[in-house]
Formats: C-alpha cells, structure tokens, sequence
C-alpha cells in the first residue's frame, strides 16, 4: 500500500486543470484514482495515462459517486474535484469516507443562487433584490415593480449561460430563448451595476485564506462574457482588503471550510456585494494565473493540508502580475490564423489557446463557450501583463471571410 | 524582608512611558526598588520604594548592587524597558536566580551581527548582511551585497545611524558619519560595541512590528503595528495597529516571530520585533528583548487590544504564566510632530481642534520648550517634536486622524528664520 495514500479525482478528465491536479498530487507521493464520465475519459488519454486508477463515474450524482467509492478498497485520504457540477459529489463522498471536506448542506447551498442570495440576506449581507419565478408572469411582475435593468438566469447554470440583461420589453424574446435549454425555475434578480471581480483563496487550517483578487473585463453591450482577466485586481489597499474581509465572512457564515474557493463579487463605488460562490477553482485559467502571480501550487497546498505536512505561507504572497485576455474575432468565415506561433514564444507568453480553425464560422457572443481562445501572460506586475496580453491578443490575425 | 520588590534597573525616558511602567507594577501590588544612573524623575520619587543610584553601564558595580540589595529587600522580579539594560537584567537575573533571558540570548538581542549569526540555522529570515568595522571592510562586503543596502551601528537603538547606500558615493559619506555617530560621547548606548556595524542588502517591502512576550519557553504575540519612516534616514513617523494587512501576512509575521524568537532562545521577557514584508516574504530588520518605545507597548497596544502591556512585562519578569486575551478590537495610532528644520522650539499652535477630536487620545509634547531642535544626521533624537496618539474602530479612521493632527499643528521654531510647520 502506498504511505501517503490515494487521492480521488471526482471528474478529472480535464484538460485546463486535471494535468496539474494530478501532478501535484504525485508530487507528494499520492496515488491517483480519476473518475469521469466515459466520454471525457475517452477524449483524455494522456490524464488517463497519468492515473494510478481510472473509472467511468459520473460526477454529477451524489449518490452513485458515494456507492461506488464505499465499495471500493483504496486507502483514500482525500476526495477532490474541480468541476462545478462535481463539488456535491466531492463534499458527499468525503462526508461518507469520513474525510476531510465541507459539510454537503453548506455545498449544496451555494450551488442554489436563489438560496444562496436569500441566506446572505438573512445574515445581513447586502444583497440585490431576487426573486424565484415559475413562469414568466412572475418575471415580468418582478421586472415591473422595479422600474430598473434586471437580469434573468437560470438556477444552477455556469459560464454566463442562460443570462440576459432585460432593460426594455424586446428583452423579454432574448431571456425567453436564453433559457429555452434550461427546464427548472429560474432567476429574475436586480442588475447590480458594480464592477465585477473575482476573489481566488483556499481554505488553510479550515479558514478562508485569500490569494488573489482578480478583476474582469466583460464584452459589454449587455453580454456579461468576460473578455479578460487581470491578477492582481488594480485596486486600493482598502477596497482589496474590504473585498477579502467580506469574502471571508460569508464563506464563514456558510459553513465552508476546505478547499479552494472562487468567489464572484461586485464593487459599487465602495460597497462589496457578493455574488455567486464557488467551492472549487476558478475557471477560464484564473487556477493557473493564481499559481503564476504566487509561488503557491494551488491543489498542492490543499494535499499538504490533509498528509499534515508544512504549509509554505510565504508562497501564498502575491510577487508579479498575470492576465488573460480572450480572442474574438469578427463575425464570419474563419479563411486563416496568422502569428500564433510569435505570440507563443513572446518571453511573457505562458499560453496560447486558440480553438477555431480555417472553416470554421464565428458568430454572435452568447456564452463564454463563443470565445475563439486566449492567451497568457505573466510580467512583473498586473498591469504591465495586461498591456502585454492586450498587444499579444491584437498580434493574432484572424483572416474572415463575411457571410 | 517579606515584602516582595520587583528591581527595574532604568526608566524610560519619556515620562508618560515612565510612569506607566510604575503603574503597572503598583496595579499589581508590587513595590518598585529603582536602580538608576539618572536623577529620579519627579513623577517616580513617590512611585518606588527605593533608589539605588549606580553606573549601569558597568555591569559588575550594577550586579554587586543588586546583590547587596537582595539581602535587604526580596526581589522577586528584575525588569527593564530600554535597549541599554537588557544586558545587565540577564545578568542581573541569573546572579540573584531570578526568571530572566540568558546572558547569551540577551547579547544576541544587543548586537546585531551576533543576532544574525545566532540566526544562521534559519537563513530564510535574513536579508543578506556582513560585519564590517572599516571604509575598506564595507567597499568590499557592498561588492556581495550590492545597491540598495542599509548600514547601521551594530549596537544602536531607536533608529539611531541608520543610513540607505544607494550608490557608491554614498558609502564614503555615510560611513564617515557612522563613525563620528558611533562613538560614547555621542550617545552612551554606544559604549558597550562602538563603531561596528552591519551592512545588508535593502528589503522592498512594508515594515512592521511584532510585540509580544516569551513566558516560560512560549511565545505570545499580541500586536502587530504598521510603520511609517522618513527617507533617508529612517525615523519612525507613524504606527497603526492592527496593520492594514490580510490574516496571512498577519499568519507569515506572527509564524517567522516565533522562529525567531525561539532560535535566539530568548526567554522570561517582551520583545519588539521589526521586520519586512516583501513580495518574497519575511525578512528580519531586528528583535529587541524589551517593550517597545514610542508610546508602542504603553499606549497603542492596550488601546486596541485592551491588554495592559507593561503589566504583562512585569508578570513575565516574575516568570509567571501568562494568560492574554485581547477582549477590544479597536483601531490605534501614533503619529510623530517632525520638526523641518533646526532652532528653539518655542511651543505649539492651532492645536486645540486636536484636543477637540474625538479619535484623539493624547497629545504629547516630546521637546520642552526652549529647547534645540536639531535634524538629522546632525542629531537622530531631536527631531521629534511631539505625538499624536488616536483610536478608531477602523484603520482609516485612525489614519485620517493622525494626518489631520498633523497638518493642524504647527510648531513655533525660531532660527534665524520665521515660523515653521511640520509634515
């Protein structure tokens, strides 16, 4: 049996994070058993072939995932997942291994927008006004009473899908159509006009430890897809203090006490208002922007925690800047992609992404999912990256054919 | 022969300071015998018990006397509150077998190249140093540490002679200075080491201090403080406490503390740490194994903590344990009144709205009046002109404060100029 024993990897197969999830791991003498569905598992050999143990399990159900891993005759030691829709599972199993995780009730609460807005309220956190909606009667009633821009979302959803801003009737056609795939109760909440960040942290001794507030660029326009990222957040002493001491205080108020935590606010002039809360990894490469900014080894830092070995605090400091900024290039027929490979070996570049292709056909900017790729960079502080990123991004040439 | 005494060798000179100090041992029940080599301040002469007036600086003569006492009176407790005696308590403590830091652990505090090498097990704390006593020593050593570096007197205090190399041409004028500064007549705390000092390289990055006591082998830290120098020559201007910082940095300073603390050995006694917080960590300025001056220990840190330092410092003297719990949660802060330039302090004015504002807890004065101002690096001691002591329930609160005390009062200096302000 291997002395450090085993890490559980609750949907791993993935190409931003399952990589430095499991290398880290190994690092510190872990075995390392994925679980995925049968589809990421077949579109990720190479994190299959890093893997102690691979097995097909579907991440999204609590109650199949704990089955199967109280069957199983591994010496767990910890159960991890860095996929939304893995972070019941991951606080279930743990719970039913005895391991160390967060209470499922606290997980499962955030993983409700409506309820989670109503329990911050109920614990005096200023939160915008929300309502639950059936139909879209109740929508437009909610909408009508407010006589201010609001925004409709589904429940449970990610990445800006399903979200539409509703400032006049025609909205309405938009949100309708927005949410066509999502069959459940959704949201009709006040449009909160701050601007938006990010705060990136991991729970150290069971409490909440900020690393890095990250400040968000949106497309604009009422698209709420982000457009860039910049790490360090470009704010003063006291508001950067002020947004850690209230993400702080409501990871607390929840319940929350392990893991790595990705937690959306809004800065209105100086009021912090928190919005949705993440038990796991910020997405789009904020996970990796976090580790370029620090010196910490983000899923590390949380395997050290649980083998009880020391904790390197002086890694968690912030020592230089990072930002992505997103491709999107115009509507049309992708004909060429120029210079990539010059942007790749710019001495900053830590990343290149771009997923279109000649042939391929660009149109309107919905979801994150709309975006044509990325890239990364890390320089001496924030805002020499983002000035970096930006002339980097401008570098890529998209050749389109109009249709 | 019953009655226990507690022996504090010294006062500190600020009189607020001095006479806390005092307090706090009567608040305890304890009797105060002084051993002093200055007049008796007035305030003290009705506050202790008995006086023996005795060269401090000389050890040997300071022990015996503390031995003669012993047999006249039961000391229970030696103390100190100033960097010039920690030396003489240690040893003082272990010639009449009473709680007390070790002489070895008391010289690695005084000195600070012994402090460095005391500390070479834990290398990560240090930025890099040498000892050097010559121009020639310090040419060379700079061709290691390279620009920006400090240079400092090995045995100073209270920002005594601290100079920033920038350049090469620095290093002349600067060490001709620490040589005419590092000298007895100049200041006595430079008797004991004399022109030695350290040279290191510069650390980027916020200064902090941590104050706290090591009681029975267990380090306690009770206040972080924040801190504001002068440029060039590095004299403490303002204190906030807690500091505007995140629990981490708060965690990192509070972990290297006890690292510290624990590979100096020190032990029966408060300490003042200083250190830096830089982008790659935390990096060691200096500890003393003593309260903090500067109104620090006896006024900042019971105003936002609510715990009584200086009775914390006799009890630890007492080798009792310590049981400390911070019950406020407040914002403090000192800013000092720098004079601009050199003259006869003649007073204050425009300073009643200070007295008015409810955030402002005191107003000293630290020159009286008639005396000479003088600036550094003329002199490190006489530029201070008076203090500003606030609280708040935020950091900002206590900051505007502190600025808007400063920009009110204005100093009356005369020269051969007119009036002066202050910044």
């Amino acid at each position: 049996m291997n002395e450090a024993g085993t890490l559980l990897i609750l949907g791993g197969a993935s190409e931003t994070q399952g990589y430095d999830c499991i290398m880290q791991a190994k690092k510190r003498g872990l075995r390392v058993w994925v679980t995925d569905t049968q589809e990421h598992l077949e579109n990720m050999p190479q994190i299959v072939n890093l893997a102690d143990h691979v097995e097909a399990l579907d991440y999204t159900k609590p109650k199949e995932c704990v089955l199967w891993a109280k069957q199983q005759e591994e010496n767990f030691v910890c159960v991890f997942g860095f996929r939304e829709y893995s972070t019941i599972s991951v606080a279930e199993v743990s719970s039913a291994l005895d391991l160390p995780g967060n209470k499922p009730e606290a997980v499962k609460l955030i993983r409700n927008k409506y309820k989670t807005r109503k329990f911050l309220k109920e614990k005096g956190f200023y939160q915008p006004e929300i309502a639950l909606c059936n139909n879209w009667t109740e929508a437009t009633q909610f909408v009508q009473q407010r006589n201010k821009a609001c925004i409709v979302k589904p429940v449970s959803a990610m990445g800006s899908l399903g979200v539409t801003m509703i400032q006049n009737q025609s909205d309405w056609e938009i949100a309708k159509k927005n949410l066509s795939d999502f069959h459940e109760q959704f949201i009709v909440e006040e449009f909160v006009s701050g601007k938006e960040f990010s705060v990136e942290g991991i729970f150290f001794q069971e409490e909440p430890c900020v690393l890095a507030v990250t400040e968000k660029s949106i497309v604009g326009n009422g698209v709420f897809v982000e457009s860039g990222h910049m790490m360090p957040a470009d704010l003063s002493d006291d508001l950067n203090l002020k947004i850690h001491q209230t993400v702080k205080d409501v990871l607390k108020s929840i319940g929350l006490t392990w893991g790595i935590f990705h937690v959306e606010v809004w800065l209105d002039q100086t009021d912090v208002i928190v919005g949705e809360i993440h038990i796991r990894p910020g997405g789009d490469y904020i996970h990796r922007m976090v580790e370029l900014v620090t010196d910490i080894e983000l899923y590390g830092s949380i395997y050290d925690q649980v083998l009880n070995r020391k904790v390197n605090l002086e890694a968690f400091l912030i020592k230089r800047g990072a930002t992505i900024s997103y491709l999107f290039p115009p509507k049309g027929i992708i004909k060429n992609i120029k210079n990539v490979e010059d942007v790749k070996s710019d001495k900053c570049c830590e990343l290149v992404k771009v997923n279109r292709k000649p042939g391929d056909i660009i149109g309107s900017i919905q979801s994150s999912y709309d975006r044509s790729g990325f890239v990364l960079v890390k320089d001496v502080d924030n805002l020499h990256a983002k000035k970096r990123a930006e002339r980097l991004v401008q570098c890529i040439e998209f050749e389109i054919v109009e249709i | 022969m019953n009655k226990p005494y507690i022996l504090y060798v010294n006062l500190r000179r600020i009189v607020k300071e001095g006479y806390e100090s005092l307090l706090a041992a009567k608040q305890l029940g304890y009797d105060v015998i002084l051993m002093t080599n200055k007049k008796v301040p007035e305030f003290a002469k009705e506050m202790v018990s008995h006086v023996v007036e005795v060269d401090t600086y000389n050890h040997d003569e300071s022990v015996c006397a503390a031995l003669e006492l012993s047999h006249q009176y039961q000391i229970i407790g030696v103390t100190c509150w100033t960097e010039i005696d920690v030396e003489l308590v240690a040893k003082i403590s272990t010639a009449l077998k009473l709680p007390g830091l070790s002489a070895e652990a008391a010289l690695r505090c005084r000195n600070k190249y012994e402090m460095r090498k005391a500390l070479q097990s834990v290398p990560e704390v240090l930025p890099l140093y040498k000892r050097v006593t010559s121009l020639e020593e310090l040419k060379l050593a700079l061709m290691d540490i390279g620009y920006p570096s400090i240079i400092k007197p090995t045995g100073a205090s209270g920002s005594k002679g601290i100079f920033k190399l920038e350049c090469a041409e620095d290093t002349k004028i600067a060490f001709m200075e620490l040589q005419r500064i590092a000298q007895p007549d100049y200041d006595p705390v430079f008797r004991q080491f004399g022109p030695e000092f350290i040279v290191e390289e510069y650390v980027e990055g916020p200064e902090f201090s941590v104050e706290g006591f090591v009681s029975n082998g267990k380090v306690h830290v009770v206040a972080v403080i924040d801190k504001l120098t002068t440029d060039p020559y590095h004299l403490e201007y303002r204190h906030i406490t807690p500091p505007h910082m995140d629990d981490i940095k708060v965690k990192i300073l509070t972990e290297n503390t006890i690292k510290v603390v624990d590979t100096l050995g020190l032990n029966h006694c408060a300490f003042h740490l200083e250190a830096k917080l830089s982008p790659n960590g935390f990096k060691l300025i200096e500890i003393a194994a003593r309260p903090a001056g500067g109104y620090l220990s006896s006024h900042l840190v019971p105003l936002s903590t609510g715990i009584d330092f200086f009775k914390q410092v006799v009890k630890v003297s007492l080798g009792e344990e310590l049981m400390i719990d911070s019950q406020k949660n407040l914002y403090s802060g000192i800013r000092f009144i720098l004079a601009e330039k050199e003259g006869e302090f003649k007073g204050l004015k425009d300073f009643e709205s200070i007295l008015t504002d409810a955030n402002i807890e005191h107003l000293f004065l630290e020159q009286s009046i008639g005396s000479q101002i003088e600036l550094p690096p003329k002199h490190f001691g006489k530029q201070v002109v008076a203090a500003v002591v606030a609280k708040g329930l935020t950091y900002e609160e206590v900051e505007h404060a502190l600025e808007r005390a400063a920009e009110q009062c204005v100093l009356i200096i005369e020269n051969k100029q007119s009036v002066g302000s202050l910044s």
